[in-house]
């Protein structure tokens, strides 16, 4: 079970990352038209993983919340030994 | 591959992008003009140079190794000569 | 503002327990190279920069540089956490417990605490630029030494991580380098008085709140005197 989250997370994390770096890129390169549609793949691809794992796992940012109770509160946080 | 080929950047959502960083570092070494050369360098100004984006590696591998891009892929330990301990 | 992701940046799993290693690593949590020294300096700097090139770059590496963070706590968590206080003594973090407890609090590898010293914000964007540039240079030394002292594979991993960023960020601050000083050194070929300096200056306010459209909302007196501003600096970097 919790193999199986960490491996969620850690796709959510790889395109977020992704997105990350292509922003850093564009900041300096905001011309960059091939950039410009690779984020914007990468973003899609990253916001449909989140919602993936949001739906079984809850919420990671505290606007995802949407249940009772209080989603956001629960274990685990990221930096807790798991 | 022609030196003035371009390699495709949606290298990431083929299947063959599973394949090992250093195979990946050496189809994107084949391309020969990343950086853009510095043009009108002046006295008493620093210049860092321009980062062209060529191939990007998959989301996987770019966590892994710390970048997407494989010409800003430095690892620490690839070259013994710089890994100096003491 | 900030929004926080309940997310390592990269994942941190440390299965034992060593804090003989958390007494080195916690420089990078509140040393002079360290990822608050960063990110307070990058965050600081950026209400001082001329291009928006500048200001999204210093703001993203910054945010950034505040999730690096994170995951230096997070490590020098897991590597003392559940250590019994005689064992922390014995590997010189005695001084440490007595005052924080397994807490982490941002000092050097020596103990100091964290101080604004280590940063500097000086208004002049190219020196920014360049202290920041030494900056990343510094951090990845730091992260290169702290690898060089290690020998748990769980916790090289993200160290090795974190310094590849440093040599990124590196790449990225002389990129907005090469920009900011093309652009500080260019020469108007041309002085030109807009039509609206010589309008009543009530008349010249656009309103932000106003129903204007969004065409017509980014004439402001700031754009149009500029003879320069329409020249994307990016796009002289990439002749």
């Amino acid at each position: 079970m919790n193999e199986a989250r960490d491996s969620m997370l850690k796709e959510v994390m790889a395109l977020d990352f992704m997105c990350i770096e292509l922003n850093l890129y564009l900041d300096t390169h905001p011309y960059d038209q091939r950039a410009v549609m690779v984020f914007v793949d990468a973003a899609r691809r990253a916001k449909m993983a989140r919602e993936n794992f949001e739906r079984m796992y809850g919420p990671l940012t505290a606007s995802a919340s949407n249940s009772f109770p209080w989603p956001w509160i629960e274990n685990p946080w990221p930096w807790d030994v798991q | 591959m022609k030196p003035n080929e371009i390699m495709p950047a949606a290298i990431e959502n083929k299947p063959e992008a599973n394949i090992a960083p250093s195979k990946t570092i050496d189809m994107c070494k084949m391309q020969f003009y990343n950086p853009m050369p510095i043009v009108g360098a002046k006295l008493t100004f620093a210049y860092v140079p321009f980062q062209c984006l060529c191939c990007l590696y998959s989301p996987e591998v770019g966590l892994g190794q710390g970048t997407i891009f494989p010409e800003l892929d430095r690892p620490y330990g690839a070259d013994p000569v710089y890994t100096v301990d003491g | 503002m900030w929004v926080y992701d309940k997310k390592l940046e990269y994942p941190v799993k440390i299965k034992n327990c060593n804090p003989r290693l958390a007494k080195y690593v916690i420089t990078q949590y509140g040393g002079p190279d360290g990822e608050l020294a960063a990110s307070l300096r990058y965050l600081s700097q950026r209400f001082s920069m001329p291009l928006e090139v500048a200001k999204a770059t210093l703001n993203d590496i910054g945010t950034e540089e505040m999730a690096h963070l994170e995951i230096i706590g997070a490590i020098v968590h897991q590597l003392t956490k559940g250590v019994p206080a005689k064992v922390l003594e014995k590997e010189g973090l005695g001084g440490y417990f007595a005052d924080h407890d397994r807490a982490v609090y941002p000092v050097n590898a020596s103990g100091s605490p964290f101080t604004a010293a280590y940063i500097a914000s000086k208004g002049d964007p190219v020196a920014d630029l360049v202290e920041d540039l030494a900056a990343e240079q510094k951090a990845r030394a730091t992260y290169e030494n702290l690898i060089n002292m290690m020998d748990d594979p769980d916790v090289i991993d993200p160290l090795r991580f974190l310094r590849e960023r440093e040599v990124v960020h590196f790449q990225r601050f002389g990129e907005v380098l090469r920009i900011v000083q093309e652009k500080l050194n260019e020469r108007p070929y041309f002085v030109k008085k807009p039509e609206f300096m010589n309008v009543s200056p009530a008349a010249a306010n656009v309103s932000p709140i106003s129903n204007v459209s969004p065409a017509t909302a980014n004439v402001s007196p700031i754009t149009g005197v500029s003879p320069v501003s329409n020249v994307s600096p990016a796009t002289t970097g990439k002749k």
